[in-house]
This record gives structure tokens, C-alpha cells and sequence, in this order.
């Protein structure tokens, strides 16, 4: 630990990962509570799968056809977005074939990542780093990046949280009370897609969805109310990347990896002591 | 708005898909009713509770409350869903759901204004809840989350409550203080209920409305067993409350 504290003083890498982790962490706390209040949780996973299309994209045209503005945190957000819409338009038009329609997109994104990256030339470990993410490559442009989008998703979470809060809790009721149901239903999509792409920076594609819900549903174990639940869930995940950075860099272990392990530790604690916990609070 | 009846409901038949739940409905109800919508399951209770709220719309007919629309009347309709539908693990105080009400009286954005705050302690000292504000609203008993659902639904200022089963899965004892409670509400505003419990018709409600795909309405007191006997197709378990029999005549 030690070790790491040291390291942080010297490698500017290392406070950028750092730094990007904890920008993460607090879309992440906010966005992931919402996810996991409304139970969207699959819906996510199939937004945060089908980034991989968008970010095999981006590379391929910048890379075959010199497209260099086409970075691929550019074709994640496209494709986070687009697959946001489409689940988002089937969820609320089709309900019954829901999860069918996210299954397909979810598997659309991911084979169309692959089918580009294949015909991108070139030594593949994008991939690797797309799927399983690469926090300590972190560029000072993607920074700028995760900022910009924490603060968007941060303003929109905080500023409708009471018709959001409400859509979450009793969907029929909002609309009652004048509530655009179907605009927020939407906003709350596009806001876990953001999150998901920040999110997929540093921990990658496959293990987002974990570190969306898990340190929520964790927080979720102790909070009476949402809010709480958010802020709750912006510090485990402030935490566990954190120590997670921490715990991997002497070893030389994936972050990303390390982080997941770390938060689904966390949530079997927290399911096991949060019924404890509320108990000794009621007694 | 004297004259206007609070629910007018001419000519209508819905159908989800197929066949039709509701068939050919009229159905008049004054201002200052306590109706009560009795039925067998699945014959249309629920869904006649939402073509006056405009969540459904009806394929033939018109449905007008205080003469107007649904969706333009329902801002001062108060409803109280079935409770098992909601989420029972979803993190809210008591104070956000009744919150949750306020909506629609003021700007979305942002925090709840101190307004919105004491009107809603006010509806929950109105259900005997103020004391549970900061409880969570998934750790309640049934009857006490019945309790705030009703401060919700009075939160926005209601000139009709709508409550569908609101005594499922409740005690005698409670289904008693909630019946107390809709009655003292009633002095004040319309109540319509859905309720499976036909029993409740006799001591409470001043119209009767039969729903079984066609809808019949009577005041309580024409009510007979033969009436509920023709609705529900077959013998019926009925407790008259309003028989009391002296203290020992049981043995």
C-alpha cells in the first residue's frame, strides 16, 4: 500500500487512473442507484455490450481510412446511445418481447466490434483493452472527456431526481401526476449509457454492468432512502477503485479485474450483514 | 359545477385484446358518492378504475369526470394502486412517497419546496402516519403502507379517491381503521373503492356498482342477496355487518 502511495507521488499514469476512477465513481454511484432501484440492471448490460460496436467502429475508420478525430470513446458513446434508444423505443412499445430485443442488441454490438476490429490491420490488443479495460492507458484527452460527461450525467441525475425517483418507484402513478413518463423512462437510458461508457474506461465492456450495480446494490443494503443510496454507492466505488489500483499495482494484476473482485466482495458482505444491520436499527 | 355528475360514463366497451372486459358500460355517479365496484375477478373492476383515471381508453363510449376528460380531470383524482404491485425492496422514506403526490403542483425540477413538504406532513397527520416520515416505506406492515399510499393520494389535493383492494392482505382490526378512515374523508370529498368483499358494501358504501363485463350500479340499501347472487353466477358467502347480535347469544 505503501508501495502504491509512492508510486502515485511519481507516475502521472498512475494519478490519471486514479483520477478517472473516482470521476467514475460518482456518475457510477448516482446512475447505478437509479439502475438498480428501477431493476434495469439487464438493459444496462446490454447497453455497456454494444458499446464494443461502436468502439471496433471508430478504431477501423481511424485506422483504415485515417479518420483520426474517430477515437473510440466517440463510437462507445455513439453506440451506448443508439443502443439506449432502440431498448428504450422496443421497452416501451413491445413490452413482452423485451429481453429478446435486448439479447439482440446486446450480440449485434459485440459482433459488429468484433467483425471490425478483425478487419482493422495491426497487432489487436484493443480488444483485450475494450473488453476488459486498460485504466492506466488513460490519456489526458480522455480525462477531459470523463469529466465532461460526469458533469452532464451528474446535472441531469441530481437536478430530475423527484420525477425520476418517482418513475422508478411507481411508473402508473407518475403518469397520474402529469409525470412525462416515457421522457424520463428514456433520460434514465441514456444516463446509465453514459455511465456506461465512462465506466467502460476503466473497467472495460464485460465488467461495467458489475461495477454499475454491484457497489449500489451493496449501498442499497443500508440506505433507507435513494439519495442516500447514491452517496452510499459513490463511496463504495470511490473505495473500491481506490484499493483496487491499490492491490493490483504491486502484484502487477488487471485493475479492472481487481476492482470487480473487490465489488462483488462488497455486495456479499453487504447482503449478508445489511439484514444484521437494519435489525439492530429496528430493535 | 352543480348539475355536472362527478362520473359520467356512456356507451363504453374496452377490450385489451379480443374479447371484451367491459361491454356496452353506463354508469352515473354523483359528487359526494362513496361507491363501492364489486365483481367477480377478472370481471372488470380494475380496468374501469383506469378508464376513469385515462390510463386505458375506451374502443366505443365516452367517459367524462366533472364533465371533462380523464386526463384533464385526473390532476385532482387521488388513486391508490394495489400495494403488492409496487417494488417491496425499493429505497423511500414514508416523506418521498407522499412527496411523490406533490408532483404536478409544482415545477419537477429541482428540490420540494417547503410547501410541498407541509402539505405532505399534513396528509400524513391526516392518516395518523407523521410520526413514520422518516421510516423506510418497504419496512412497513401492509396496513401502514396502505396508510401512506392514501397520504399520497391526498397529497395533490383530491376531490375523488380511487382505492383498488385496498383491504387485500390486510387484519380485521385494520381493515376496520381504514374503512373509518375512508368514511371520514368522504365527509369531504368522492370515494369510489374496488374490493372483492361485498360485505363491506352493506356498512360503508352509499352506491353498489356490480361490475361482471356489464356494470350495474343501485344504492347500497336496494342491494339483495339475489342481486349478488345474478352477478357472481352462483351462491355466495355474504356477512351482513349490520346485524349485531347482544353480548353472550353466541355460545
Amino acid at each position: 500500500m505503501i508501495e502504491f502511495v509512492e508510486a502515485l507521488g511519481e507516475h502521472a499514469f498512475l494519478r490519471g487512473a486514479l483520477l478517472a476512477g473516482l470521476l467514475a465513481s460518482v456518475a457510477c454511484g448516482v446512475v447505478g442507484s437509479y439502475v438498480v432501484a428501477r431493476r434495469i440492471s439487464y438493459i444496462a448490460g446490454g447497453i455497456a455490450h454494444c458499446v464494443l460496436g461502436g468502439m471496433g467502429a471508430a478504431r477501423y475508420f481511424s485506422v483504415v481510412h485515417g479518420w483520426e478525430w474517430a477515437h473510440p470513446l466517440y463510437g462507445a458513446l455513439a453506440a451506448a446511445i443508439l443502443g439506449a434508444l432502440v431498448i428504450g423505443w422496443v421497452s416501451l412499445r413491445l413490452r413482452e418481447r423485451e429481453d429478446t430485443v435486448i439479447s439482440a442488441v446486446w450480440s449485434f454490438g459485440m459482433a459488429v466490434g468484433v467483425l471490425f476490429i478483425w478487419k482493422t490491420p495491426g497487432y489487436n490488443e484493443d480488444l483485450m483493452n475494450y473488453l476488459f479495460g486498460n485504466i492506466l492507458i488513460i490519456s489526458g484527452h480522455d480525462l477531459w472527456l470523463l469529466g465532461i460527461l460526469d458533469v452532464c450525467v451528474l446535472a441531469m441525475g441530481v437536478m430530475c431526481y423527484r420525477p425520476l425517483l418517482a418513475v422508478c418507484f411507481d411508473e402508473e402513478y407518475a403518469r397520474l401526476r402529469g409525470v412525462s413518463v416515457e421522457f424520463y423512462y428514456l433520460l434514465l437510458l441514456l444516463l446509465a449509457a453514459v455511465t456506461v461508457v465512462v465506466l467502460v474506461t476503466v473497467v472495460g465492456i464485460i465488467l461495467a454492468i458489475a461495477m454499475l450495480t454491484l457497489p449500489a446494490a451493496a449501498a442499497g443494503q443500508f440506505s433507507r432512502t435513494l439519495w442516500r443510496m447514491m452517496v452510499t454507492a459513490t463511496l463504495f466505488c470511490a473505495g473500491i477503485v481506490a484499493l483496487g489500483l491499490a492491490a493490483s499495482y504491486g502484484p502487477n494484476l488487471p485493475a479492472g479485474a481487481t476492482m470487480i473482485v473487490l465489488a462483488c466482495l462488497l455486495y456479499a458482505l453487504a447482503t449478508f450483514l445489511g439484514p444484521m444491520v437494519r435489525g439492530a436499527k429496528k430493535a | 359545477m352543480s348539475g355536472t355528475p362527478l362520473i359520467e360514463i356512456s356507451g363504453v366497451t374496452f377490450a385489451y385484446d379480443g374479447s371484451p372486459t367491459l361491454e356496452e358500460v353506463n354508469l352515473v355517479l354523483e359528487e359526494g358518492d362513496y361507491a363501492c365496484l364489486i365483481g367477480p375477478n377478472g370481471g372488470g373492476k380494475t380496468t374501469l378504475l383506469k378508464l376513469i383515471l385515462g390510463l386505458l381508453h375506451p374502443q366505443k363510449g365516452t367517459i367524462r369526470v366533472w364533465g371533462r376528460p380523464p386526463e384533464e380531470a385526473r390532476v385532482r383524482v387521488g388513486y391508490i394502486p394495489q400495494r403488492h404491485r409496487l417494488d417491496p425492496n425499493f429505497p423511500a422514506d414514508v416523506l418521498d412517497v407522499v412527496l411523490m403526490g406533490r408532483l404536478g403542483t409544482s415545477s419537477a425540477f429541482g428540490p420540494y419546496r417547503r410547501r410541498d413538504k407541509e402539505a405532505a406532513l399534513a396528509c400524513l397527520r391526516e392518516v395518523e402516519m407523521e410520526d413514520f416520515r422518516h421510516r423506510s416505506f418497504a419496512a412497513l406492515s401492509g396496513g401502514e403502507q396502505q396508510r401512506v399510499l392514501i397520504a399520497r393520494a391526498l397529497a395533490c389535493e383530491p376531490r375523488l379517491l380511487l382505492l383498488d383492494e385496498p383491504t387485500a392482505n390486510l387484519d380485521v382490526h385494520m381493515e376496520g381503521a381504514l374503512y373509518d378512515l375512508l368514511s371520514r374523508l368522504n365527509r369531504r370529498m368522492s370515494v369510489a373503492l374496488v374490493s372483492h368483499d361485498v360485505g363491506i358494501v352493506t356498512r360503508f358504501a352509499r352506491t353498489v356498482v356490480c361490475v361482471n363485463r356489464r356494470v350495474l350500479s343501485h344504492p347500497t340499501a336496494e342491494l339483495t342477496g339475489e342481486m349478488i347472487q345474478d352477478m357472481y353466477g352462483g351462491d355466495v358467502l355474504l356477512v351482513r355487518h349490520d346485524l349485531h347480535c347482544a353480548h353472550g347469544e353466541h355460545t
